[in-house]
């Protein structure tokens, strides 16, 4: 059977605002599947709550939308146990780097192969619009009106110090790099964030597609050392690529195949094991 | 025979109990230990207690209040057991100690205390020093100072008139507590993937699965907190990988969040909570049986669950299979509330008993599709013949659909049409479990006639087996396994023409008591219930049931 991309559809029409940058992210996802040649059936696509955690449902292979902050730890459930499966996450800032950002360190350190995409428009756009953990320092919404104190979160720096192995941006303002920047993410063995840059249109007024198209910047190559992905960060608050790519080992995985009966010999051995 | 070794945490008593229990098991001698043990991991007391049968084969009794030989530290360690040895005599100790005969003292340095306390109980249980030193040696990996073993021996033999009691023809014997039972049922029935987050007393299980699945292509993954843990089973399981969650009350609080989410998915999901003397961290290193309400009621409502306990060590290698099979049989979350003095109690149990207990339980996946088959049409919570619908897992083709905990459609997509699917889809999700297909709800014990009928779960199991034992003209016993829902029928065929129904629990509010307060005829039975963190010893069960046939206190009315 020859795939084309509506085996990456599921007839359900989404219901972000028009103009929205999920739009994108979905199409991406798709598109970078069909060219990776992965059948839908053996594709999990995770997502969280959030506007962007709709994405789920608009998928042709198989759907989870999980809970609030938790689509990396089904996620990597998925992976542990199916490594003949591709598992690609996908949720929001709010998601990912907030309530679900303790994971985030974890499932970077942990290094179970799976791709998870991060739709970032700097607020949370499903409960109208309240600062998120990437909004900027001083951003104004109704629950910062006097401007937001905290420092934003670093995504990228916070992954690179927990020791990620794969760490791209893109912008859904650009589907033809977001797609190669996927299908190498995708292709990754090990954990790979890629934050994108997705905007809200209607509740994020400063970070729109106008404002990424100026600030963006393209990087060719990963970074070759630490200082220079710092170096990187500080020169260019937007950069697009694969900015840092590392091979330290993934995580086992469960050997596939049905679970065989366990000899009782190998019962009574581990027995004595556990008085020790 | 029942022998006590109490020293302070970290002299190495647990040691010594691990090696006597080798010796013990390798010689084919009936016996049950427990560890009594403190918070802290420095200074406090911590006890290793053994009953030993002359006998062989069989499983052991309960907890004893009488102690034959008692072999003590220091003064606090000597009072816990004076009141308890039969006999002065059984009462030996450092040269330090007050109130332990002369003849029963020792010069003793704190790091050898553990063996020379091995010696004198193994002196007394007549095994023999070779068999003793050869495990202590293998034990310690050859590097060890025996002296103070040889002294204990000695010590004891001194006023020993017994010899060495020949091992008989020694029958092949395990030693199990509720955590290794637990662990190698779970195994047996198919599970490869296990997630946890160490906490007393169910940390043992994240070990011994992180040593023993990779032996058999599986995987063990120490995470981050046990909101992690759930929904990584509950992926696993979405997958089609059998796993469980085990933890104890703090850690069942975090999880709660993941039971919600895989009753609405209708994904198969076992939980076992190794309950702990709560609320909040409350008494980490003791036991309870508090969280029964939290596991009927935890999460906002309403979805499915099934709540099951075993009922003994053995039970929980049949138990976690069931589980595994309901969960995939009602695809809902089933929980298992175990306890602490249940998960870590050991008794020597015959190989054959385990192996049969194991063998019972065919793994039952239901209607779960499994690649490389392949689906047409599929709508994945569409159940047209009033069952439960087919479950697709990954690989399956034709077989997606989305699987959210947003209120959804038959496809599973979200924002449906409320008011179509709510009388239809969440009724259907709500009821799967009004007929739950357990054939072990409950197992009754004694005789129909007795007029006092003792009702209990977990840890409990043994203590009204005994209580039944010692007075059977008085007492009968329901051990329950099946809790949610209450197996109402088969509970009033258990209770019916008894005088008085008494439900007994380790907590202080009577929470089994209440569950059942409403299937129990004349709505109402006593309790008897305890909540110091202490398990029952028979003399002290006895006591206790007496003391509630005297009082009308503890009446619970429906
Ligand atoms: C535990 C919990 N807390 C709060 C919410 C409410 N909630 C729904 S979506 C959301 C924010 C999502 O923001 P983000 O992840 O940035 O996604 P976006 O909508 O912007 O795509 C919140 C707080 C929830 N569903 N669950
Ligand atoms: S509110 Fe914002 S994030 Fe949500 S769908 Fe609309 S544009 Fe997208």
């Amino acid at each position: 059977m020859t795939l084309d991309l509506k085996a990456y559809e599921n007839g359900n029409r989404p219901t972000w605002c028009p103009g929205c940058g999920d739009y994108a992210v979905l199409k991406v996802i798709q598109r970078a599947l069909l060219e990776l040649g992965i059948a839908p059936e053996d594709v999990v696509l995770v997502s969280g709550i959030g506007c962007s955690g709709k994405i789920s449902h608009y998928f042709g292979g198989y759907g989870v939308h999980t809970t609030h902050g938790r689509v990396l730890p089904v996620a990597q459930g998925i992976a542990a146990a199916r490594p003949d499966i591709a598992v690609i996450a996908a949720g929001g800032d709010g998601d990912g780097y907030g309530i679900g950002v303790g994971h985030l360190v974890h499932a970077v350190r942990r290094n179970l192969p799976l791709t998870y995409v991060v739709m970032d428009n700097g607020v949370y756009g499903n409960t109208k619009g309240q600062t998120s953990p990437t909004s900027p320092t001083g951003y104004r919404s109704s629950t910062s009106p006097h401007g937001n104190a905290d420092e934003p979160v670093h995504p990228l720096r916070l992954a690179w110090s927990a020791g990620a192995t794969f760490i791209g941006q893109g912008f859904s303002g650009d589907i033809r790099h977001l797609v190669e920047l996927l299908k190498q993410a995708v292709s990754h063995p090990g954990f790979a964030l890629v934050n994108v840059f997705s905007p809200c249109v209607v509740f994020n007024k400063t970070h729109d597609y106008a404002f990424y198209r100026r600030s963006v910047f393209y990087q060719e190559t990963p970074a070759r050392s630490s200082a220079e992905l710092i170096q990187l960060l500080e020169t260019h608050p937007f950069p697009l690529g694969v900015l840092w790519r590392t091979d330290r080992p993934a995580a086992a995985r469960l050997e596939t195949g049905p679970a065989d009966a366990v000899p009782s010999d190998c019962m009574r051995r581990w027995l004595r094991g556990t008085l020790g | 025979m029942v022998i006590a070794i109490c020293g302070y945490t970290g002299q190495g008593v647990e040691t010594a109990g691990a090696i006597l229990s080798e010796v013990l098991r390798a010689n084919g001698r009936r016996f049950r230990t427990w560890r009594d043990f403190s918070t802290i991991i420095r200074g406090g007391l911590t006890s290793f207690e053994a009953y030993v049968d002359e006998d062989t084969g069989g499983e052991a009794p309960a907890r004893l209040h009488a102690v034959d030989v008692a072999v003590v530290w220091d003064r606090q360690a000597a009072e816990r057991y004076r009141d308890r040895v039969r006999h002065v005599t059984g009462l030996y100790g450092a040269a330090t100690v007050d109130g332990v005969p002369n003849a029963n003292r020792d010069v003793l340095d704190p790091v050898g205390f553990n063996l020379w306390a091995l010696g004198v109980v193994a002196c007394k249980l007549g095994l023999s020093p070779e068999d003793v030193q050869a495990a202590a040696m293998a034990h310690f990996h050859q590097r060890v100072n025996l002296e103070p073993l040889h002294r204990g021996y000695a010590k004891a033999a001194g006023s020993t008139s017994s010899g060495p009691v020949q091992a008989s023809d020694a029958p092949d014997t395990a030693i199990l507590s509720g955590n290794d039972a637990l662990c190698l049922g779970a195994i047996h029935g198919g599970v490869r993937i296990y997630c946890g987050y160490p906490i007393t007393p169910a940390s043992e299980i994240l070990e011994y699965m992180a040593a023993w699945l990779p032996e058999v292509g599986g995987r063990a993954y120490q995470v981050e907190d046990e909101i992690a843990a759930i929904h990584m089973a509950i992926g696993a399981s979405y997958a089609g990988m059998r796993t469980f969650v085990a933890t104890s009350g703090p850690g069942i609080d975090l999880m709660t969040e993941g039971l919600g989410y895989a009753a609405t998915i209708e994904v198969p999901l076992v939980v076992v909570d190794n309950q702990r003397g709560g609320p909040s961290t409350g008494m980490p290193t003791k036991t309870e049986q508090s969280d029964l309400r939290h596991l009927l009621y935890a999460g906002h409502w309403e979805f499915p669950r099934i709540v099951l306990a075993p009922t003994g060590v053995v039970d929980c290698l049949a138990v976690i299979q069931e589980a595994l099979n309901l969960a995939d049989l009602h695809q809902c979350p089933v929980l298992v509330a175990l306890d602490l003095d249940l998960a870590l109690r050991r008794i020597s149990v015959p190989w054959e008993t385990v192996n049969d207990a194991l063998m019972r339980v065919p793994a039952l996946r239901g209607r779960t599709v499994l690649p490389p088959a392949s689906v047409h049409g599929y709508r994945r919570f569409a159940a047209e013949d009033g069952g439960l619908p087919w479950r697709t897992v990954p690989g399956v083709r034709g077989g997606g659909y989305v699987a959210s905990g947003d209120e959804h459609d038959e496809r599973g997509w979200m924002e449906p049409d409320f008011q179509s699917v709510r009388p239809t889809l969440h009724r259907r999700r709500l009821e799967k479990v009004h007929c739950v297909r357990y054939d072990r709800p409950l197992t009754p014990v004694g005789s129909p006639e007795a007029p006092v009928c003792l009702v209990g779960t977990g840890a409990m199991g043994e203590l009204i087996h005994a209580a039944v034992a010692a007075h059977p003209d008085l007492y009968r016993g329901v051990l329950l396994r099946q809790l949610w829902p209450v197996p109402a029928d088969g509970l009033l065929a258990a209770v019916a023409g008894a005088r008085e129904v008494v439900v007994c629990e380790y907590n202080a509010t009577g929470q089994l008591a209440h569950l059942l307060a409403t299937t129990v005829p004349d709505g109402g039975c006593r309790t008897v219930r305890r909540y110091d963190g202490e398990h029952y010893t028979v003399e002290a069960f006895l006591a206790a049931l007496e003391a509630a046939g005297e009082t009308l206190h503890g009446r619970v009315r429906g």
